[in-house]
């Protein structure tokens, strides 16, 4: 049933991929192909292949899939995303140490190990800023603090 | 060309010789081991103190860099399942598995024996036939690259699970490729962002794909153990094969080598197309073709041998028609002009001892493999084997630095994000990431090459099929295709027919 639902949905992004080749400049006076062509090909075998995936369904012998959705992973997927916004306001190092201490302690969901929650992210940011500095990387200068 | 060819090994007896090899493919396999970073950035950032240097050190530093690149990345790529470098990902099939079944020590045994074979060889014919190769890529048209593009994509979604799925994998990444201005100078889905008019970054999406998707499932799932704890450490570190397990692979070596080699002669074709068309071929010739992708030492020996055969290849065109082969070759044509040099039949006239220098280099650095693959197991393994709470900060730390160092903006880590969302629904829903980068990596070559072709022809698809190059890979793909249908049908009615 997820394949056929999948598949469905495929289906109607390959024809908005159609739609959206559509608008693109036709080929030049005089030529065959143009910026379309090839997402229209691109789009024509979306629909092809979901259309498969429909008509097929769910396979006997796939596998179970794992598990990817949690509270706890939308949180880290958020703070991933709060960090990549907001670590020039906050200074590279404070920023990736906040992370790597969050990301430790979302892995440890019984108890958490000092070793895992401070020391690693601390190591881990010295060895980011390092390798930054190594290869002469302009880091953003307008942080709180460094 | 004897004597040139002593000249340049004379050259090596001098300690600055050797410690440019040496600093060449220890940094080229470090950048490519880690996530993000890559040898053709740490020759990109080298380039400018390589003017400094007397052009032939610049040259070993240069091709070291090459070749470390090409190796470093199947350290992570076993021992983590995260290419350090795109040419890494078919490593990933088997390397990994092996890795979590305790025969980590063997597969980058395995790899670096594989690597050193497929380096060495592609060096050889490098030196004996570089002209006459270069006037075989010359007769590589615009069919004839479409087809192989076409066959090189075709070759990674037939060894996908599920044929259906690993197809739809592809076309996303083609889809994803055709992002930005394209070959009419028109701009396409670039949705006003700036950053994407150039088309979509392949370092971030490899990233995502494959390292911060780890990241994300770690935590959506913190009792899932990612990390192979079991295996005992010691047992995985570096294993170099017997010499009568060598003996026994060289079929799949001289394959894997041969494939390398010849793919990458041809502009544009790199180690990924190399080793993904090794691995498939490896896969149909093998006589239990269902051990691959659960642990087969071939599928390493089959993708890394063809991965490091690359360089060779590579400079085939770069030096006699001054062509690039792929993006570092294209990086080091900037070092030619930087030394005042000449790219093309100038360079074997005017400058014998530079060619030499970069055939001799091509051939030594790869016996520097055996003690940067035994350091590097004994960094790498105890590193995979941590438990995912030390290990997962780790890995995002160096990914999303790595990210940021591309460019010094917050867009690529952005996109790497992205990717690690895509890759996380393709868990969720049985679509692998494989097929997704090598469709990023050929969609413009295939969409030009389209495109150059039915303009050749006046929009006469048929050029693909009159000419025998083109049409002989075209029916390749086609039956790479087919193949594995036709075998689910057989074990399908296998089943049919047992009581």
């Amino acid at each position: 049933m997820t394949d056929r639902i999948v598949g469905l949905l495929l289906a109607v992004f390959g024809g908005l991929v159609l739609l959206a080749a559509g608008d693109l400049p036709p080929p030049m006076r005089g030529m065959s192909v143009g910026s379309g062509s090839f997402p229209t090909i691109l789009g024509g075998l979306i629909v092809v292949f979901a259309g498969w995936l429909v008509l097929r369904g769910d396979r006997s012998d796939a596998e179970a899939p794992p598990r990817i959705l949690s509270l706890r992973g939308a949180l880290g997927i958020g703070l991933t995303i709060v960090y990549v916004l907001g670590f020039p306001r906050l200074g590279l190092i404070v920023a990736t140490f906040l992370l790597l201490v969050a990301y430790a302690l979302l892995l440890q969901p019984d108890r958490p190990r000092p070793v895992d929650s401070l020391l690693i992210p601390a190591l881990t940011t010295a060895g980011v800023y390092g390798l930054l500095r190594l290869l002469d990387v302009p880091l953003p200068d307008e942080g709180l603090l460094f | 060309m004897p004597d040139a060819i002593l000249a340049a090994l004379l050259l090596f007896t001098e300690p600055a010789t050797l410690a440019a090899l040496a600093t060449g493919v220890i940094l080229g396999s470090v950048f490519s081991a880690i996530p993000g970073l890559t040898s053709t950035l740490a020759l990109a950032l080298l380039l400018p103190l390589t003017y400094s240097l007397p052009a032939s050190i610049a040259f070993v530093l240069m091709i070291g860099l090459m070749g470390g690149g090409l190796y470093g990345g199947m350290l992570t790529a076993i021992t983590l399942n995260i290419p350090g470098a795109p040419g890494s990902v078919a490593t990933t099939f088997d390397g990994h598995p092996m890795f979590r079944q305790g025969k980590g020590g063997e597969a980058i045994g395995w790899a670096t024996v594989a690597s050193i074979i497929g380096g060495t060889i592609s060096a050889i014919i490098l030196m004996v036939a570089a002209v006459q190769l270069a006037k075989v890529a010359l007769r590589f048209g615009p069919p004839e690259m479409f087809a192989l593009t076409v066959f090189g994509m075709t070759a990674v979604i037939s060894i996908s699970h599920d044929i259906a799925k690993g197809a739809l994998a592809g076309l996303f990444g083609l889809l994803l490729g055709t992002i930005g201005i394209d070959l009419f100078g028109n701009y396409r889905f670039d949705f006003g962002v700036p950053e994407l008019i150039g088309g979509t970054p392949l370092l971030p999406a490899v990233v995502g794909l494959f390292a911060l998707v780890k990241v994300f499932q770690a935590i959506a799932d913190p009792h899932a153990d990612l990390a192979a704890r079991t295996a005992s450490i010691t047992a995985q570190r570096m294993r170099l094969p017997s010499a009568r397990a060598v003996l026994r692979a060289t079929p799949t070596l001289a394959r894997g080598s041969l494939i390398g080699t010849f793919v990458g002669f041809l502009p544009g074709a790199g180690g990924n197309i190399a080793a993904f068309t090794a691995y498939n071929i490896e896969k149909r010739a093998a006589r239990e073709p269902e051990r691959f992708g659960k642990g087969a030492p071939e599928g390493v020996i089959a993708a890394e041998s063809a991965n490091n055969a690359t360089p060779g290849g590579a400079l085939i065109p770069t030096i006699t028609l001054g062509i690039p082969g792929d993006q570092f070759t294209a990086v080091m044509i900037g070092a030619f002009i930087i030394h005042g040099l000449p790219i093309g039949p100038l360079l074997f006239r005017d400058h014998p001892d530079i060619i030499y220098v970069i055939f001799v280099t091509t051939f030594l650095m790869n016996f520097l493999f055996l003690p940067i693959g035994w350091v590097g197991s004994m960094v790498a393994v105890p590193l995979a084997t941590m438990r995912d709470s030390l290990l997962i900060p780790i890995i995002a730390g160096f990914s999303l630095a790595g990210l940021f160092a591309i460019a010094a903006t917050q867009t690529n880590m952005l996109i790497g994000v992205g990717f690690g969302l895509v890759a996380l629904a393709g868990l969720r829903f049985g679509f692998p990431p494989a097929p997704i980068v090598l469709g990023l990596i050929l969609s413009s070559l295939i969409e030009d090459s389209m495109s150059q072709s039915l303009i050749l022809s006046g929009g006469d698809p048929l050029i693909f099929v009159q000419r025998p190059i083109a049409l002989g890979f075209l029916l390749l793909a086609v039956l790479f295709l087919l193949l594995p249908a036709w075998s689910a049908v057989r074990a399908r009615r296998g089943k049919v027919l047992q009581p």
